[in-house]
């Protein structure tokens, strides 16, 4: 401004340099240029200089200003310091009396707060411990049911423990003992399940047959109740009553006798347990060992009723159990296994009774074992089991029963036979008469007043045998009982039964008499005589057992009339035989005594002794034996005489007699003669003319050709169906001769005369003539 | 041809129904005993070759049926016997009292040199006995002929009986054939000789 004021051309133009380098900090070269370059620098620096001067002026008046300010500043400061001084030593003092007064407040405040702390450490521990609690008490149940053995409740609790109780007290330890602990629980308790379920095996082992017994008894009295088979059972049922009395403690029904608790509640506890299955296989496997004890028979079955019971009743309490258990227990078993056990069991059953009955000889002891397998079908029908094979084994039983009954009755045939006369009956009274007459159905013709003693054609046996018939028919009858068969089965079964009973067993005995070395014609025929009538009472008999079966009497078919003739065929066969073989015999033992001279020069003029005698003995026999059939008489008689043709004849041609005289011939010319008379006098009746003579046809044209020398005849006739000589064969005719030219030997020594020579010379020509046709 | 015997001598078993001619000679023929009864109808016989004195004796004894019926039958064979057994049971005092019809019989009907023996039969019976020896001992003598008791069941003297018979016949025919001195060497006296003797021999039993 001082530059404005100076010259304004000048004062302008530098001030203007001024004004830029003041106002312009770092920019300051154009100006000193523009100074430079107008040549003013000189100008300039003293304008410059003015410049400086005038701004010291102004600083120094301004410091002469605010130095007055500075001095009063200083003075007040030092007034402040003495005020605040004081005001310290005011504080000072009241903090000392504050420090001492709250020092008491700050003691009990932190007593409060301990206090504090406690009670909330009691509140958690509290809550903590309502937490436990059930923990403890469910165990501590858990402890009772187990030490109690309630064992399915004991698992409840323990499955409350687990989920419920033991989730809330994870974090302590106890928790985690109780956690490891129950598994083991758990073991312990399927464990003590599964020995109950032992025991309870064991039990029922123990128990089935007595369950088998009283379920038969049941059945037994329900069979007995029941008005359809009532009458076939009076006699059972009274017994029954009488057992009652003495069991009727025992009238629950078969499976009240078992507590099977032990087995639903180990199912329970397996079902907790999620064992089921193993339980189950358990089970099953258990009783599957114990059904094969149980269906394995005591190896002496056979010998008593008692047996056969024990083992029925063990049987079938088993499966009355198993049938419960199927019923009750939810599955534990299921039908198929039952099942599937029962087929097993039941051919067990089956085969073990089969081969023990086998054993059984007894024909008592059968009825008794059918009535037992009866009683056990139907026992087991009610329960739901099949039992169809058990039937066929009935059957066979039955089959087996009659085959034992013909044992017997074989036996009883025995003895009547062995104390058999074989003579006629014979009664002293009417008594004794009437008795016979009742015991046995005879339509002969009885006559109108009987005098006695009577004899009845039959032997004592005859009424003895039909009576034992009955008997046996009976006894069949008694294994049909309750067997539920129709009448028709059974009458068929009942004449099968006689039929063999007949024509096996009793026929046999009948053969097995004719077999016996001692046996005599007599008792021979009375057999014979015997079964002719029993065959006759056989239509009694038919008709008996049609009373019996209510089945119409066959008796009317030709069939049956047929076949009872037929009845002891086989056996009068045998005694025909046997009478044939006796007489042989005794024609034998004549036989041996023949006491030919062979080279006799003359005959004695009547028959040989033994001849006599044998035709004596015969006409005898024949005489005697009126009571014979005439057919067998007729058999026998012609054996009798085919036997002696034949040994005469042997005697000619036996080959240990080298001569024969022409007496000798003679002589058995006569006794062939005696045979004749004998064979034509009709011995027996019947007969047909000349059939007897014809067996001793041979030796007579063999007797009439060389007695009387008719050689031209027989070479002429020869093989011509008219020869009377046709039965002579040239090697007989050459036998003969050679041992007749032997026996004359003697005489061509002696006597030489022409005749001799002749015959001599003749018999030389015979010889060679037959020797010529022997070869053709 | 060689005979398997030397002599053959017919014996006949007579006496009443039921005293044990059956069984007497079952003993003696095959040495057994048959309790039950079966009584013989018409005529039986068995044949038993025993040995006496070194010779060799065939002895076909006959067996009659004692019941009346078969009289006719049997009396036929007593013509052939050579030696007879009459048989009584020691029990039963009616067939030992029969004896002397049957002794009857005999006379009648057989050749009159038979030899006859007495048989008192079921000796073991002692406590049913009826007829006592002495009188069994007494009729033997009565009619000159010997006597035994036997037992067909004890077996007690059967065989001693037919020996004794069979010895006594023996005895007699070896006499006979000394007596007559036969024509032919070889010849052997046939039974029928003796039924062609003439009826007076009838006497010699008594003579006996």
């Amino acid at each position: 401004m001082d530059n404005l004021l100076r010259d304004p051309n000048e004062k302008t133009q530098y001030d203007l340099y001024l004004q830029e380098i003041e106002g312009i900090d770092d920019y300051w070269g154009p100006t000193f240029r523009a100074i430079f370059d107008n040549n003013e620098h000189v100008e300039f620096k003293r304008k410059l200089e003015e410049r400086i001067k005038h701004h010291d002026k102004d600083i120094e008046r301004l410091c002469n200003v605010y130095y007055q300010g500075f001095i009063e500043s200083v003075r007040e400061l030092l007034e402040v310091k003495s005020q605040s001084k004081n005001l310290n030593n005011q504080v000072v003092s009241i903090d000392k009396q504050l420090q001492t007064a709250s020092q008491a407040i700050s003691k009990s405040g932190v007593e409060l707060l301990k206090a504090r702390k406690v009670q909330s450490n009691i509140a958690v521990v509290i809550a903590q411990l309502n937490l436990c609690l059930p923990v403890f008490i469910t165990y501590s149940k858990l402890q009772k049911q187990i030490s109690e053995k309630r064992y399915y409740p004991a698992l409840k609790t323990l499955e409350e423990l687990e989920h419920l109780h033991l989730p809330h007290v994870a974090n302590y330890r106890f928790s985690n003992q109780l956690r490891e602990k129950i598994p083991k629980y758990r073991d312990k308790i399927e464990a003590a399940s599964m020995s109950d379920l032992k025991d309870f095996l064991e039990n029922i082992r123990k128990f089935s047959p007595k369950i088998g017994e009283v379920a038969m008894r049941h059945t037994s009295e329900q069979l007995a109740s029941d008005p359809t088979v009532i009458g076939r059972k009076k006699k059972r049922t009274i017994v029954h009553q009488d057992s009652n009395i003495t069991f009727s403690e025992e009238d629950l029904s078969a499976q009240e006798l078992i507590d099977f608790s032990p087995i639903y509640r180990g199912l329970h506890i397996a079902h907790v347990l999620e064992k089921v299955t193993n339980f189950e296989g358990y089970y099953r496997a258990e009783r599957t060992k114990q059904a094969r004890l149980v269906l394995q028979p005591p190896t002496n079955m056979h010998e008593s009723e008692e047996s056969y019971q024990n083992y029925i009743y063990a049987v079938l309490g088993f499966f009355i159990l198993e049938d419960h258990v199927l019923n009750t227990g939810r599955g534990l078993i299921t039908k198929v296994f039952l099942e599937d056990m029962w087929t097993m069991a039941l051919s067990k059953i089956t085969t073990a009774l089969q081969t023990h009955s086998a054993y059984c000889t007894d024909a008592t002891l059968i009825l008794r074992i059918k009535d037992l397998i009866m009683l056990f079908c139907t026992t087991l029908r009610n329960y739901g089991y099949s039992v169809k094979p058990l039937w066929e084994l009935v059957r066979e039983l039955r089959d087996h029963y009659t085959e034992v009954l013909m044992q017997k009755w074989v036996q009883v045939f025995r003895d009547i036979l062995s104390k058999e006369d074989f003579q006629p009956t014979k009664v002293l009274d009417q008594e004794e008469f009437e008795q016979i007459l009742q015991s046995f159905p005879w339509e002969g013709d009885l006559p109108d007043d009987v005098s006695f003693p009577y004899s009845f054609p039959f032997s004592s046996m005859v009424p003895k045998v039909y009576q034992q018939v009955k008997e046996f028919i009976y006894a069949c009858l008694k294994f049909s009982e309750d067997l539920n068969l129709s009448q028709v089965e059974v009458d068929e079964m009942i004449r099968k039964s006689m039929n063999l009973l007949l024509t096996r067993s009793f026929s046999g005995c009948l053969s097995s008499i004719f077999r016996s070395p001692h046996v005599s014609l007599q008792k021979i025929t009375q057999i014979i005589i015997d079964t002719g009538y029993l065959e006759d009472a056989n239509v009694y008999l038919d008709q008996f057992i049609s009373n019996i079966t209510g089945e119409e009497s066959r008796s009317g078919t030709v069939g049956t009339i047929q076949g009872q003739h037929a009845m002891f065929r086989v056996a009068r066969e045998d005694a025909v035989r046997q009478i044939c073989e006796k007489l042989r015999q005794k024609l034998n033992e004549f036989l041996e005594l023949e006491t030919y001279d062979w080279t006799l020069g003359e005959p004695k003029g009547h028959a040989s002794s033994f001849i006599s005698d044998i035709i004596a003995f015969l006409q005898t026999t024949f005489h005697s034996f009126t009571n014979l059939p005439p057919e067998v008489a007729q058999v026998a008689c012609r054996s009798a005489c085919e036997h002696i043709s034949n040994a005469m004849f042997a005697l000619l041609m036996n080959s240990e007699i080298r001569q024969i005289s022409m007496g000798a011939l003679n002589q058995l010319n006569l006794d062939l003669l005696q045979c004749e008379q004998f064979a034509a006098s009709e011995p027996v009746k019947g007969l047909q003319q000349d059939e007897l003579l014809a067996y001793f046809g041979k030796l007579r044209e063999l007797l009439d050709l060389f007695i009387s020398w008719d050689w031209p005849t027989y070479f002429h006739d020869y093989a011509q169906e008219t020869s009377k000589y046709k039965q002579v064969q040239p090697d007989i005719a050459i036998i003969l001769l050679e041992k007749l030219k032997e026996g004359d030997r003697k005489n061509i020594f002696t006597v030489l005369n022409k005749s001799e020579r002749d015959k001599k010379k003749l018999l030389e020509t015979v010889l060679k003539q037959l020797r010529q046709l022997s070869v053709k | 041809m060689a005979k398997t015997y030397d002599y053959l001598f017919k014996l006949l078993l007579i006496g009443d129904s039921g005293v044990g001619k059956t069984c007497v000679l079952f003993r003696f023929s095959e040495d057994a005993f048959n309790t039950t009864f079966i009584s013989t109808i018409g005529i039986d016989f068995k044949i038993r070759t025993i040995d006496l004195d070194g010779k060799k004796i065939k002895l076909q004894i006959w067996d009659t049926a004692g019941q009346e019926r078969f009289r006719t039958i049997t009396t036929a064979y007593y013509r052939g016997a050579m030696g007879i057994m009459l048989v009584y049971d020691i029990t039963n005092e009616k067939s030992f009292e029969n004896i002397k019809n049957w002794i009857r019989n005999i006379e009648e009907n057989a050749s009159a040199d038979v030899e006859k023996m007495l048989l008192g039969n079921k000796c073991e019976l002692e406590e049913k006995r009826q007829v006592s020896k002495e009188r069994g001992e007494q009729l033997a003598v009565e009619y000159g002929i010997k006597f035994i008791e036997t037992s067909a069941k004890a077996s007690i003297r059967v065989e001693d009986a037919f020996f004794t018979l069979a010895r006594d016949i023996k005895t007699k025919m070896e006499k006979k054939l000394e007596a007559s001195n036969p024509p032919k060497g070889g010849h052997k006296l046939t039974p029928t000789e003796p039924m062609k003797k003439p009826t007076s021999w009838l006497s010699r039993c008594t003579l006996l």
